[in-house]
């Protein structure tokens, strides 16, 4: 019996150990983690313009070509984020950090057809990690918890794009290359009300501590595939609602402006995501016509 | 509860340290102990159930004493229906009582009368198929003298509701379990870790094999108009898979769980996905249905005795009733006919016994006419699925229309697979899984479970390293939980 019982615990053991390591490895590889991890632990960074988000954000800007052009900048964007994790992380930042002078949120649709607009999403896991105190249990073992990060991993030993993918400045750099075979669905569109929008609390709070510490908060609507862009002008918007200040959206997925900047054929990576060459081309349009001028 | 959940997780060591330290030297005690875990593992899903399997329990309990009190053989056959009609009783008001309904008010429909008839809002109490199975064999047996009826009420209670048997089998027969329960069981290593092992190996066929076919399963069957010819067929493959992991996973935790405490169950499976034949397959496919129904119905029907028409009457018979046992619905019946159809030209030609071994151990693989039959048996049974799997008679009629006529159909369903969220990435690991599971049964289709290995094993680390690689892939990957297909029979 002894011998069983400590032939269990050893088994028990290792496999606690392997969460250990498991989590150590995700630390170091993946992308989402390792990034987590790298934001949470800036202290004293000088940033100008730092942009949050999702995905849709973390492919998509390219912080280098800005700090090339003399705006420092870095891209938060983290893959499975919500509006939530992005007010926790940057709360975060500016405890520890400079303030910016300007933080930019990328946001998926926020036109009326939008079929998602009202998903509020929880706090993406590499955030609860990091940020928050975990509890022993065993839904936050590491191999549970990170489940999908394994998927992520294996993604990166098996295709060659996602192999020699790498981080600049916080953005994702993919080379993989996916048509946009979707279709217009060309329908005169409106940005939704403010409060209609599930995400709008998080928003609001994000706006008044950048209001307090000075700091210059704008939204962006990310370019997508043809199948969600709309027929909005670029703007700039102005969204509010009767209790809160009033917010500015820049939308980027006007249907003449993507198609004039991105091509169909070369600039996508994945659905409505933007490969490293498409990113370029999007991050030169912003700094060329909004942000060089500081006209928002 | 159910065996791929937390809370078994934390129910099985409390039960287990109660029961090898707190209660070992009290074999009453110890039997007391496994009762009430019984009843508490039962009790987790619905308590108000309990009360059913008390009452089944008691009534055979009763009228197995009473057997051994008289000999006067009208009131032991008094006895004996009392028995069956108390447990077939309850099985078909709560299993079958909706059926009849049904068909019923269809029948006065067809004649021109109509019946408006609600169906009954009845639960169908987990398990209840296996349990009241198990202890009307207790009573036949005693009826039959084969058994000495027990006087022992926790131990015979215990023995009808002994946990890792409870809801989904093997159906223990008296015979094997009841005097187990009498003797003092002493905590042996190799069998405790042998059921470790077996109970590992059956949560990954459930967790990573079944329940991730499960998704796939469930696109074509919903799907049938959508997906291609082939497509199709290979859902029948892909379900026989997930049936034959999903219950023999459950089983080979049932029999790993009871070795735990020193019990031995009768083997349920014996890798029937190798069979070479209908007979093979039968024999080696949920053997303690299989026997009990050969045992208490085949047999004293006449079984393979009388000539070739009464032969064939008492299979198809007996795999009607098979069919029948495995749900209410008329799909199960024509599953269970054509079983029987496809098991009857070996019967009738007297070669169904052939096959009693598995393939040669010392081959690495099958030779071409042993593969051929294997591949021409396991697409025989995975042709009888459209019914099994199917909602009702007309939808797998669709489904047999659509294998034949769905050829135009582009072969990669991408709009499905991105609906159902299965990427690429998931086909590949989902057959890298499915190779390591029919790898390791391969290699040990002549014991008892796939992950045996010897007691003096030559290389520990090895063995280790296998089973931490198990707990990974089930801990980082598992299908979306779904309830063991069996239970609901």
């Amino acid at each position: 019996m002894h011998k069983f019982l400590i032939k269990s615990i050893i088994l028990f053991g290792i496999f606690l150990g392997v969460n250990f390591l498991y989590l150590q490895v995700l630390k170091e590889t993946d992308w989402s983690l390792s990034k987590v991890n790298r934001i949470m632990q800036f202290k004293n960074q000088d940033y100008d313009y730092i942009f949050l988000g999702a995905s849709l954000t973390l492919d998509g800007i390219d912080a280098e070509y800005l700090t090339e052009k003399g705006i420092k900048a870095y891209n938060f964007g983290t893959q499975g984020t919500s509006i939530r994790s992005s007010y926790i992380q940057l709360e975060h930042y500016l405890k520890n950090n400079d303030n910016p002078e300007v933080v930019i949120l990328g946001l998926g649709s926020l036109s009326k057809s939008y079929k998602d607009y009202k998903n509020e999403f929880e706090i993406a896991l590499s955030y609860k990690h990091f940020y928050f105190e975990n509890e022993w249990n065993f839904e936050n073992l590491p191999l549970v918890k990170f489940r999908g990060s394994a998927i992520e991993n294996f993604k990166q030993i098996v295709s060659k794009n996602h192999r020699e993918a790498e981080f600049v400045r916080g953005q994702l750099r993919i080379k993989k290359k996916v048509v946009d075979k979707t279709n217009y669905k060309d329908k005169l569109d409106s940005i939704i009300h403010i409060s209609d929008y599930k995400g709008a609390s998080h928003l609001f709070k994000i706006d008044s501590i950048c209001k307090l510490r000075g700091i210059k908060f704008i939204l962006m609507e990310m370019p997508g595939f043809k199948k969600t862009q709309n027929l909005i002008p670029v703007g700039p918007h102005k969204l509010s609602d009767e209790k809160h200040d009033t917010l500015t959206l820049y939308n980027l997925n006007n249907k003449e402006l993507v198609s004039k900047i991105i091509d169909s054929k070369n600039d996508w990576l994945g659905n409505s995501h933007l490969n490293q060459y498409g990113a370029k081309k999007l991050t030169e349009y912003l700094y060329n016509n909004i942000l060089k001028h500081k006209n928002f | 509860m159910l065996f791929n959940s937390i809370d078994f997780a934390i129910f099985l060591p409390i039960v287990f340290v109660l029961y090898w330290f707190i209660t070992s030297r009290n074999l009453k005690l110890q039997n007391l102990l496994l009762l009430v875990s019984s009843y508490i593992f039962y009790g987790w899903w619905d308590w108000r159930f309990l009360s059913v399997i008390v009452f089944s329990s008691f009534v055979d309990y009763l009228i197995g004493i009473k057997l051994q009190e008289t000999e006067n053989q009208k009131k032991r056959q008094r006895l004996l229906w009392t028995s069956i009609i108390v447990n077939v009783g309850f099985l078909g008001f709560f299993k079958y009582s909706n059926f009849f309904i049904d068909n019923f008010v269809t029948a006065f429909s067809l004649l021109g009368q109509d019946i408006s008839q609600d169906n009954l809002n009845i639960i169908l109490p987990v398990g209840i198929s296996f349990y009241t199975f198990q202890t009307m064999s207790y009573t036949i047996d005693v009826y039959r003298k084969q058994l000495e009826p027990t006087k022992d009420i926790v131990a015979f209670f215990t023995y009808v509701a002994f946990f890792p048997q409870l809801v989904a089998g093997p159906i223990e027969r008296a015979r094997n379990l009841l005097p187990q329960f009498y003797l003092k069981r002493k905590f042996n290593y190799a069998n405790a870790t042998n059921g470790l092992r077996q109970m590992l190996w059956g949560l990954f066929k459930k967790i990573v094999i079944a329940d991730n076919l499960s998704n796939y399963v469930e696109l074509i069957y919903d799907n049938t108009s959508d997906v291609s010819s082939f497509n199709l067929i290979l859902g029948l493959i892909l379900f026989s898979i997930q049936i034959y992991a999903d219950f023999s996973g459950y089983s080979d935790i049932a029999i790993g769980t009871a070795r735990l405490f020193g019990f031995e169950f009768k083997i349920n499976f014996r890798y029937p996905l190798f069979a070479r034949s209908i007979g093979e397959r039968w024999r080696n496919w949920h053997i303690s249905l299989s026997t009990w129904f050969r045992d208490y119905i085949y047999i004293p029907m006449g079984g393979s005795r009388g000539d070739k028409w009464t032969k064939f009457k008492n299979l198809m018979i007996l795999f009607t009733i098979s069919g029948f046992w495995h749900g209410a619905n008329w799909t199960f019946i024509l599953w269970g006919v054509f079983n029987g159809l496809f098991f009857a030209p070996s019967m009738l030609l007297g070669n169904n016994r052939k096959y009693l071994e598995p393939i040669d151990t010392n081959k690495i693989f099958p030779s071409l006419k042993e593969a051929y039959l294997i591949l021409q048996t396991f697409l025989l049974i995975a042709f009888t699925y459209i019914f099994f799997r199917a909602k009702n008679i007309t939808h797998s009629y669709e489904y047999f229309l659509g294998i034949l006529n769905n050829y135009n159909i582009p072969l990669y369903p991408s709009r499905l697979l991105n609906v159902y969220r299965i990427r690429s990435y998931d086909i590949a690991l989902m057959m890298i899984f499915l190779i390591i599971m029919f790898s390791f049964e391969w290699f040990n289709r002549d014991k008892n479970h796939g992950l045996y290995f010897k007691e003096n094993h030559k290389y520990p680390i090895l063995r280790w390293s296998i089973y931490l690689f198990l707990i990974v892939i089930i801990t980082l990957w598992p299908g979306k939980t779904e309830n063991f297909i069996y239970f609901q029979f």
